[in-house]
């Protein structure tokens, strides 16, 4: 007895706290609704009192009701009207690939300010990007994140020895941890035979020389950095007991932005002193410079960003990184690449992290080093080349005439369907729990799919659930009016139901290893339906109508 | 009004033998949609009725094979055109994906073989010279074509389609996504199948009476099929997951039906049949309901996504109440009383 009172309490106690995570993480909401439906089911098991059934039915139709009231329900373009841009990929991509692009281009979405992007892939070549805008502004703005293909370069003693096109597409990979040899994280990629041949041209007798790797390196540019900063520098070497002058830093920075194409020009300014700007220029520094100077179109970096980092080998000192000029990172090239004997295609770039790190950090800080350089010889931005097709554009008006269509259907249905069972029945006994529990049920489901995105497949799932979802019931309702033994009738209806749950389930679920996304709004609802069935609310309407 | 027909399941096995021979017949003529064979396909309103022969032979005309079609939504119409895929983007479409498999495996092996297999298949690509170039370049050149031979494909659509209207919805599907769509969609639907009969014979243990529910399921995606290619509706991604959606509530009605017949009744099997019949005709009739609602919907206001699902499913639920009631029912009868002779 007292363990059936605890029970309904856990369940109300669950009830409240999936309510309010799902209002507190409304992005999660649908996810989290379904980890309930699982739970509850599983919870379901050891459900003995009508009460206890019928409160886990109840807990999730009131967490999805205050899902829809409070968070609302999304529905795709489809219905508000918008725009979907299909890309087409330069070459087919395996799954990390394509959600690596996917979350690319919806953090450069968001950076840019372009609310609610939808970026989904279809197949394995190509993506779908959907807006609820018409606005041609916002349309520009994702065509040029789309259009962004960062140009790659490597760079030793000025001379370029790789460019991005000398990469064979897709064979950028991390090395395996077994074949490290003593590095943290590695990098491996193979490039062309001609390619490789220059290379090793190239990088003859450079051994321990670094390898310049600069992502749109922006040639012609002037970088304008403070005089004070470069003093600063040098003080900070001497006290590590090198000596250096400012200007000896200055003329490695100088060098290291000289290359065969061209090279980025150093401005350097102190406080008191009048620079002599030419506004046709193109000027990359820190926003505090640009307002000093009052330079209006000047690419603002962060300070951080704006001069360069150092490293000091037994060889001397060495610029790492310099990102406002592009300069992503910069490896020494190791001694058996340089000897010139032979001609290798495939190459490694390998790193360490920083010591005295726990094991754990020191992966996540190797993980995160290795995808940046993938990054980087894959042309930075995006991992491949995009090409934009055909815009589609939904008007407001007719999304909102394809909704309304939709809502009078899915009403009608429910009515339809709840007078069928009416006549069907006639005594209220069986046909109220019936109507009550399929349009509680429709409820979760809208809950559910609406946390993601309603869709016209999903809506066509919908509209059809509640034919789908009566049915188990019509079979409970059928044997309790044949068989005198409830037990047994209410046994042999499970067994029935339980089956078709099964084959309703394995006829869909391949369908998620497709991957193609213009249907998994239907296949979605479906399943869904039918587990929400078998868990909850049968079991909740064998409570009702016992 | 069942119970006044004495063997009801004998005339339902006839008239769903009939749908079956009706449905074979016209099978063939079923079309794959732009989702599986790759093409177009062009939406638009427009404000007054036009010569939808006339914008086919336009597009006839330029080398493109296209299917129109218009209705009447309200005070508008929409025209709806279907347009193949052109030869040359077909053939780029082809060569860039057959690059781009001998790369991967040459970055995956290294070995020398692959490379040269690719040299092997760019060699004749349209009398292009590609001697001094890297793979990488090659890879980009064709990639430039395929880009080249997809936009004039675009722009032979907008040129017939100027004197018409310029406001126009275009979602087109390159033919070897078409494929490789299909290529996944054929994996599924063995895979489901696979599970569906291993599920059915685990469940009831009996291969007579997994036969009968795989035959009458089978039957139903046939017949499916067959209404649809007489209506020429395309098997396309909506409907094949409309069809296995048909299964699974296809199926439920049969499970139904040899659970009682199999596991459940001793005797008075004809009885309890037309007992169960009642109940999976009122299953069937609320399915028939909400797929009508949507085949209504679909139809009347051009959503074709409703249309497609509506019909594909309430065709196969039709043919699934002969079929279960009928065919089903006849075998499951017929084994039935075999087993009881056996025991006496």
């Amino acid at each position: 007895m007292k363990m059936e009172i605890n029970l309904t309490k856990i369940i109300i106690i669950l009830t409240i706290l999936f309510s309010a995570l799902s209002i507190l993480y409304a992005s999660i909401a649908g996810l989290l609704l379904i980890f309930a439906i699982f739970l509850y089911g599983f919870i379901g098991k050891y459900a003995g009192t009508k009460n206890e059934k019928l409160a886990l039915f109840l807990g999730l139709l009131f967490i999805s009701i205050s899902i829809i009231l409070i968070n609302g329900i999304k529905f795709g373009i489809d219905f508000v009207g918008g725009t979907r841009i299909p890309v087409f990929l330069s070459n087919q991509v395996d799954q990390e690939t394509m959600y690596e692009l996917i979350n690319k281009i919806k953090a450069r979405a968001s950076t840019l300010a372009i609310e609610q992007v939808i970026v989904k892939a279809i197949g394995n070549d190509r993506l779908l990007i959907e807006l609820p805008s018409n606005n041609e502004e916002q349309i520009k703005k994702v065509e040029n994140i789309l259009k962004a293909q960062g140009l790659f370069i490597a760079v030793v003693d000025g001379i370029v020895v790789l460019e991005g096109k000398d990469i064979i597409p897709g064979t950028i990979a991390p090395v395996p941890s077994s074949s490290l040899a003593g590095a943290d994280w590695g990098v491996s990629f193979t490039i062309t035979r001609k390619a490789a041949e220059e290379f090793s041209k190239k990088v003859k007798g450079k051994a321990n020389r670094p390898l310049m790797l600069f992502l749109d390196k922006p040639y012609n540019a002037t970088v304008i950095i403070e005089e004070k900063w470069l003093a600063s520098q040098a003080l900070k070497f001497q006290t590590q007991g090198i000596n250096i002058t400012p200007a000896e830093i200055f003329l490695i920075m100088e060098k290291a932005l000289k290359d065969e194409k061209g090279s980025i020009k150093i401005l350097i300014i102190s406080e008191n002193e009048n620079a002599s700007i030419n506004k046709s220029d193109h000027y990359i520094t820190s926003e505090k410079i640009a307002k000093m100077l009052k330079l209006d179109n000047a690419t603002i970096v962060n300070e951080s960003d704006l001069y360069p980092e150092f490293i000091l080998t037994q060889n001397g000192l060495f610029i790492t990184s310099w990102k406002a000029v592009g300069l992503m990172s910069a490896p020494f090239l190791n001694p058996s690449v340089t000897s010139g004997s032979s001609i290798s295609l495939t190459y490694q770039i390998t790193g360490n992290v920083r010591p005295n790190l726990t094991l754990q950090e020191k992966l996540a800080e190797a993980k995160n080093q290795e995808r940046f350089i993938i990054s980087v010889l894959k042309g930075g931005a995006l991992p491949v080349k995009l090409y934009i097709g055909n815009k589609e554009k939904i008007p407001p008006y007719l999304g909102e005439r394809f909704l309304n269509y939709s809502i009078y259907a899915l009403l009608f249905s429910v009515l339809l369907i709840s007078l069928f069972v009416v006549l069907r029945y006639k005594d209220k006994k069986f046909f109220f729990p019936v109507i009550l529990i399929t349009i509680s049920e429709l409820l979760i489901l809208v809950a559910v799919i609406g946390s993601f995105s309603i869709d016209l497949a999903a809506m066509a799932g919908l509209i059809v659930s509640m034919g789908v979802s009566v049915d188990a019931q019509i079979i409970i309702a059928d044997e309790l009016k044949k068989n005198k033994n409830p037990k047994e009738a209410f046994k042999n209806a499970f067994t029935i139901i339980r089956t078709n749950v099964i084959i309703a389930v394995l006829a869909l679920l391949p369908f998620f290893l497709t991957y193609i996304v213009e249907v998994i709004g239907f296949v979605v609802v479906t399943l869904i339906s039918y587990i929400l069935g078998l868990f909850i609310s049968r079991p909740a309407y064998a409570a009702l109508i016992e | 009004m069942i119970d006044k027909i004495k063997k009801p399941y004998i005339l339902f096995s006839f008239i769903a033998i009939m749908l079956i021979i009706f449905s074979i017949y016209n099978l063939q003529k079923l079309r794959l949609g732009i989702d599986f064979r790759g093409g177009s396909y062009l939406t638009a309103e427009l404000n007054k009725s036009i010569d939808i022969n006339l914008l086919e032979k336009a597009f006839n005309e330029i080398g493109l094979e296209a299917k129109a079609s218009l209705y009447k939504v309200e005070k508008n119409y929409k025209l709806e055109v279907e347009i193949a895929f052109d030869e040359e983007m077909a053939y780029y479409d082809n060569i860039r994906n057959e690059i781009e498999k001998s790369l991967q495996q040459y970055s995956k092996t290294g070995k020398e073989e692959f490379l040269k297999e690719f040299y092997e298949k760019v060699k004749n690509v349209r009398s292009k010279d590609f001697s001094n170039l890297s793979p990488a370049q090659i890879q980009e050149e064709i990639e430039r074509l395929f880009i080249q031979s997809k936009e004039n494909y675009e722009k032979k659509i907008a040129e017939v389609m100027k004197s018409y209207t310029n406001d126009y919805s275009i979602y087109t599907t390159t033919p070897l996504l078409g494929f490789t769509f299909f290529d996944k969609v054929k994996v599924a639907v063995l895979i489901a199948a696979i599970a569906i009969l291993i599920a059915i014979f685990l469940n009831f243990k009996n291969p007579y009476a997994s036969l009968a529910i795989l035959i009458a399921g089978f039957s139903d995606i046939i017949v499916s099929l067959g209404f649809m290619s007489y209506f020429n509706i395309p098997l396309s991604l909506t409907t094949v997951i409309a069809l296995l959606m048909l299964v699974g509530y296809a199926l439920d009605t049969n499970i139904l039906l040899t659970t009682k017949l199999m596991k459940f009744a001793e005797k008075e099997r004809e009885k309890v049949l037309i007992e169960t019949m009642k109940t999976g005709l009122t299953m069937t009739t609320t399915g028939l309901m909400a797929f009508l609602i949507l085949l209504f919907v679909g139809y009347y206001f051009r959503i074709q996504t409703y249309l497609y699902i509506g019909f594909a499913v309430l065709a196969g639920l039709i043919a699934d109440v002969f079929t279960t009631w009928g065919i089903n029912a006849t075998l499951l009868l017929k084994a039935k009383k075999e087993k009881t002779e056996e025991k006496g």
